[in-house]
């Protein structure tokens, strides 16, 4: 008798535990249906290189008196999301320690089958862009492959050139030129920065 | 073993057997890219048709040419331009810290785009001043083999070229490609390279790199 009475008890909670299943399976379905179609653009960073060589010192004749080129290396802060709905866009703006611009750089995919496009502005303290900035090109990064990465010449003049060379380069080092690297790879995304 | 240095946290290392490791990043090095093998120069004039492994900015500039081969041998030359019979006609000459030989075993001319070791063809490393100083064998012109961590490929490759001294970890566009390592995507030696220390290298000083088939100079510095 208590064994009949229990039944339609369980039968009740089975029946709820089954509505409740269904809801979410209901709910489930339009969720992913929203992330294939507002897909964020792969994430990526960005990062500022500092190129030079060094005088090699006493060298003899004929032998080459300068080094391999090398490069120093400071990071942008990490990309956030901006838009949720399409397109969807990640951005990175920042500054870094040793250039007084600030940049921005947005990397927007309008859905899964577009390629999207990559924006990149680099601005001085009065906001004006610095020349051939802003530029806006359909986003050639890839994950992986020799796209992965992206860069863009940062023009310097001959004072700033000498305040990097003081702040951060070492004796008989000399500074070629500065970039912006943008890149998607995972050896970029997980790249070590001295402190 | 002894410790030879440290650079960047890095140690440097002569093992017993007289081999060299260290684990560092790499950063590319184009320089010695001729067009010697068919494949894209190093630096080039802006009238040069054609890519290039590395933008002009890291050659110089008219008055101060450091980083190609100049007329008068020095940087306030003007960089020889590569002529029709030359491998890679229009392009500059850039050159590497070691020097080939013709097949006599003579020195060639230092305006030989063949004198220098190809970047975009062959896997070198390039070694700060301290190892090519700090050990007993001869460091330029011997064997090594570098090893990407993060995927597992490897390649036998030659020290070719002298770096900064407070820098490790320095490679070829060609030893890049080879163990997976990322290039730039307008000029493959400048915005490419690990950031991490995920590339080992295992030097061989004093005994001649073997690399596809073709042994290097061992070069006294």
């Amino acid at each position: 008798m208590r064994n009949f009475c229990l039944l339609p008890g369980a039968l009740a909670a089975l029946s709820l535990m089954f509505r409740c299943c269904l809801f979410a399976a209901f709910l489930a379905v339009p969720a992913f249906g929203v992330n294939e179609s507002n897909s964020l653009p792969p994430s990526f960073a960005c990062e500022v290189r500092y190129h030079f060589r060094e005088h090699l010192g006493a060298t003899k004749s004929g032998e080459k008196r300068v080094s391999a080129p090398s490069y120093e290396r400071e990071a942008l802060p990490v990309a956030r999301v901006v838009n949720t709905v399409s397109p969807t866009t990640q951005v990175v703006e920042g500054r870094v320690a040793h250039l007084p611009y600030h940049f921005l750089v947005k990397v927007a995919q309008c859905n899964g089958s577009e390629t999207g496009t990559l924006e990149v502005n680099i601005a001085d303290n009065s906001g004006k862009s610095l020349a051939g900035f802003p530029r806006v090109i359909p986003n050639p990064l890839t994950k992986t492959g020799d796209t992965s990465r992206n860069e863009f010449e940062i023009p310097i003049d001959q004072s700033l050139k000498k305040k990097i060379e003081k702040a951060l380069l070492a004796k008989g080092q000399f500074l070629t030129h500065v970039d912006l690297i943008i890149g998607m790879d995972e050896d970029f995304l997980s790249a070590d920065f001295p402190k | 073993m002894k410790k030879i240095g440290t650079i960047n946290g890095n140690d440097i290392v002569e093992r017993d057997d007289g081999s060299v490791t260290f684990s560092a990043g790499a950063t590319l090095d184009g320089d010695g890219a001729n067009g010697q093998f068919g494949q894209s120069p190093c630096y080039a004039p802006p009238s040069f048709h054609g890519p290039t492994l590395d933008v002009l900015a890291n050659a110089g500039h008219p008055g101060n040419w450091y980083g190609v081969v100049t007329e008068t041998g020095d940087e306030k030359g003007t960089p020889i331009v590569q002529k029709a019979t030359d491998p890679c006609p229009g392009a500059y000459i850039s050159a590497t810290s070691l020097h080939l030989l013709d097949k006599s075993g003579h020195p060639l001319a230092a305006s030989s785009p063949f004198k220098y070791v190809d970047s975009a063809t062959v896997p070198f490393i390039v070694v700060p001043p301290i190892i090519v100083k700090g050990v007993a064998g001869i460091v330029l012109g011997c064997h090594c083999i570098v090893t990407n961590s993060r995927n597992g490929k490897t390649t036998e490759a030659v020290v070719a070229d002298t770096g900064p001294r407070n820098h490790l970890g320095e490679i070829s566009v060609a030893c890049a490609k080879a163990i997976g390592v990322p290039t730039g995507t307008a000029h493959p030696a400048n915005g490419g390279g690990a950031s991490s220390s995920t590339i080992h290298y295992q030097l061989f000083p004093g005994r001649a790199a073997l690399v596809h088939g073709v042994t290097y100079p061992l070069q006294h510095s």
